[in-house]
């Protein structure tokens, strides 16, 4: 007779075997298809509204939206995706994609569905869909791009007696917004207003603490150097990275960012009226005006480095998002058919709205219901792309380091551009 | 004289000696089932891995024990090793000292008193981490602004940037772990105080000891096993740093706040190399054992001395 205790731990083996089930018969017990998202504000319910028609086409079909935050997406899409658990479509930045794909876990797209792909390309401006393609292969759909320009406090421009940055490259201005121009406001934005000898306005919030590298590489670029050079099989910073080094260095020196650009939180500093500027992308116009309804606020044009012959010396940070396609879908016909309708006009442009963010289809209306937003959509001309690479996040940490190490004065600026060099390359070798 | 029976295994009825083992194992089963799925084989699964190169999405392959003649020399991990031993020198004799003060000042007072103290100060163990890391990272804010600055600034001390600057970021961190785990520790001396019996300090003060004596020769010895107990978990929870990594710095500024542990999970996810961080998790798990062993040796020895 089987006791109480075998019972137990029959049932316990009974059910460790149901959790043993292969992902891919559960799924297609109960058609469910799968997207997740990383969450630009928008929720899983922004989602099921927006999807809602295409699901009412196919009653068999059942949607699982999962909008997640960004911190952990590594080890989320990493262990899903190697798992055997990933979702049928995911949407990925460019600095994220191409591991995947590399890894072969992302479906080619123009292998799988020729003519459709082909047809969608005609949707999307050229530089944006190439920016879903590697090694002659199209594996993301473009559906989002942002765009980082400056923000200022116009109230302490004021003060300072400054002219505000040049809102678009057709201000009078505009040539002469140059770095030395941009340290000379940062300069005067910087103060020490109870007079106890330590600064408490600085001209810039910005710091290499970020998480992101974004306010770091636009001085890069804007100085010459690129993460990797057009081969994308060694550093593109070696030669002329320095320059921008430097610059960082100075802007830390001379007091015009918060805690020598170490600061673990600058932005709120621009947010407290205590920075006169900070670099941002345009989805923070909502959120100041949303969460800071009483700070006055401008936009503009990031300044002019010396390097005229890489995007007029004002590269600024602008990535891009996609839609991908898991090869392991076991659905990839209704899973392509759901990624395409996501990135049709209407779903699309709804997503925009909700997240505040601009749409990467050739159709998509700019909103015009903010003036600084002009900014933002006239400065797309100086947005430079990430190179495409699987190890192109681990750039970011190595390069991130240097310049921490530089601003510590661990490092000359040409030492800490050397070791960067040299680590990034023995790390694009890998591949 | 008569001999006292010898104890008996109960046997009732269709109870036999035989069937009563069996049914101990059929108990143990699903803890032991468990502990094999989710402990033991993860664990031999990480030696197995340690042998091989490569990451979770582009597969691993076999390269023998290259990957530990190999961490050695990476300065990386050195300086998460000199880091996460960093934060245990400041964070458990910190922890140490601070909760035994506590306890001690909490034993005599009412129940109640104690029980509201245990109840608040267990608050941050029952706390979201994420939640605690913020309120952290306000308090811990760089400038005059920054509320442990103003503070400081009162007694005319000049503010740090503690989570931005590499000599402030360990003691900061350590901080943060002494004050996350501390309620723990008090709880758990206030235990160790409340089963010292009350009559040796009865007799001791008949004997005329006064309260250094009390506490030297009674309340510390009696609290050996509970502070070796506190002093090895300490260690093992403080080589084993994560969290507080992860949250308040990402181990910046420069690399200057990597834990071991930050530095294995950033190996494993962000750089894709499995085998490396599996060789590091093998190394670590070593070393806590070996640190663990040692303590408890040398813990033991002093009581029996």
């Amino acid at each position: 007779m089987l006791r109480l205790a075998d019972g137990f731990v029959f049932g316990l083996l009974l059910l460790f075997g149901l959790g043993c089930q292969s992902p891919a018969n559960r799924d297609a017990a109960d058609s469910v298809l799968r997207l997740w998202k990383a969450s630009h504000g928008e929720t899983a319910q922004d989602f099921e509204h927006v999807l809602a028609p295409f699901f009412s086409q196919r009653p068999a079909l059942r949607l699982e939206a999962v909008v997640h935050p960004w911190q952990g997406w590594d080890e989320r899409y990493a262990t899903a995706y190697t798992g055997g658990m990933p979702p049928d479509i995911a949407y990925m930045p460019d600095e994220f994609w191409p591991r995947f794909a590399a890894a072969g876990k992302l479906a080619a797209l123009d292998e799988m569905f020729p003519e459709e792909v082909e047809a969608m390309s005609r949707e999307y401006p050229d530089n944006l869909w190439q920016l879903g393609s590697m090694d002659g292969h199209q594996y993301g759909i473009p559906f989002v791009y942002v765009s980082w320009h400056l923000y200022y406090n116009p109230e302490l421009f004021d003060r300072a007696g400054l002219a505000y940055p040049p809102a678009t490259p057709d201000a009078a201005d505009f040539d002469a917004w140059t770095w030395d121009r941009f340290r000379e406001v940062g300069l005067a934005l910087s103060q020490d207003h109870d007079g106890d000898g330590v600064l408490d306005q600085w001209g810039l919030a910005w710091s290499t603490l970020d998480v992101n590298p974004n306010a770091i590489y636009p001085f890069l670029w804007q100085g010459g150097a690129d993460l990797l050079d057009a081969s994308r099989k060694r550093n593109g910073f070696a030669e002329r990275g320095a320059v921008g080094f430097r610059f960082m260095r100075e802007l830390a020196r001379d007091g015009i960012v918060p805690e020598g650009g170490l600061h673990p939180g600058p932005f709120e500093l621009f947010y407290d009226g205590r920075a006169g500027m900070m670099i941002a992308p345009e989805s923070a116009i909502h959120i100041l005006k949303r969460d800071f309804p009483d700070l006055p606020f401008g936009a503009g044009i990031v300044p002019r480095g010396p390097a005229i012959d890489f995007y007029e010396g004002r590269g600024a940070f602008g990535n891009s998002g996609f839609w991908v396609l898991s090869k392991d879908s076991p659905r990839p016909r209704e899973a392509f058919d759901l990624l395409r309708f996501i990135t049709s006009p209407d779903p699309s442009a709804y997503m925009m709205d909700v997240v505040q963010l601009f749409g990467a289809r050739k159709d998509w209306q700019a909103p015009t219901d903010d003036p600084r937003l002009e900014t933002f959509i006239r400065g797309q001309r100086y947005l430079v792309p990430y190179p495409l690479h699987p190890r192109l996040r681990l750039v970011h940490t190595i390069i991130q380091a240097e310049v921490q190490g530089m601003l510590l004065d661990r490092k000359t600026p040409e030492q800490a551009v050397a070791a960067a060099a040299s680590a990034v390359d023995a790390l694009v070798a890998l591949r | 004289m008569t001999t006292a029976p010898k104890p008996q295994r109960h046997s009732g009825p269709g109870h036999s000696a035989e069937g009563s083992d069996r049914s101990a194992y059929a108990f143990l089963a699903p803890y032991l089932v468990l502990y094999c799925v989710f402990m033991l084989a993860p664990v031999l699964w990480a030696f197995g891995l340690s042998l091989q190169t490569g990451g979770l999405l582009e597969g691993t392959s076999y390269i023998g024990l290259a990957n530990y003649s190999e961490v050695w020399s990476n300065p990386f991990f050195n300086n998460a090793l000199r880091n996460t031993a960093l934060y245990a020198i400041i964070a458990v004799p910190a922890a140490m000292g601070l909760s035994l003060a506590t306890a001690l000042l909490v034993h005599p007072l009412a129940r109640w008193w104690k029980s509201f103290i245990r109840v608040s100060l267990f608050l941050p163990l029952i706390s979201s981490a994420v939640a605690l890391a913020i309120i952290w990272r306000a308090l811990l804010l760089p400038g005059q602004t920054g509320p442990l600055n103003w503070i400081l600034g009162n007694f005319g001390l000049p503010p740090q940037n503690w989570l931005g600057h590499p000599d402030w970021v360990i003691p900061a961190i350590a901080a943060f772990q002494v004050w996350s785990g501390y309620g723990f520790w008090v709880i758990v001396l206030l235990a160790g105080l409340d089963a010292v019996p009350t009559q040796l300090y009865e007799a001791a003060r008949v004997d005329g000891a006064g309260r250094w004596q009390l506490f030297t020769r009674i309340t510390m010895p009696m609290l050996r096993p509970t502070l070796l107990f506190l002093s090895v978990m300490g260690v093992i929870w403080n080589l084993q740093l994560f969290d507080a990594v992860f949250m308040l710095t990402q181990g910046g500024p420069a690399n200057a706040s990597v834990s071991v542990v930050y530095y294995i999970y950033r190996g494993a996810f962000h750089f894709d190399q499995l085998g490396h961080s599996a060789t590091m998790s093998v190394l670590l798990f070593l070393l806590v054992m070996g640190l663990t062993l040692l303590q408890m040796r040398y813990g033991r020895r002093d009581e029996d001395a």
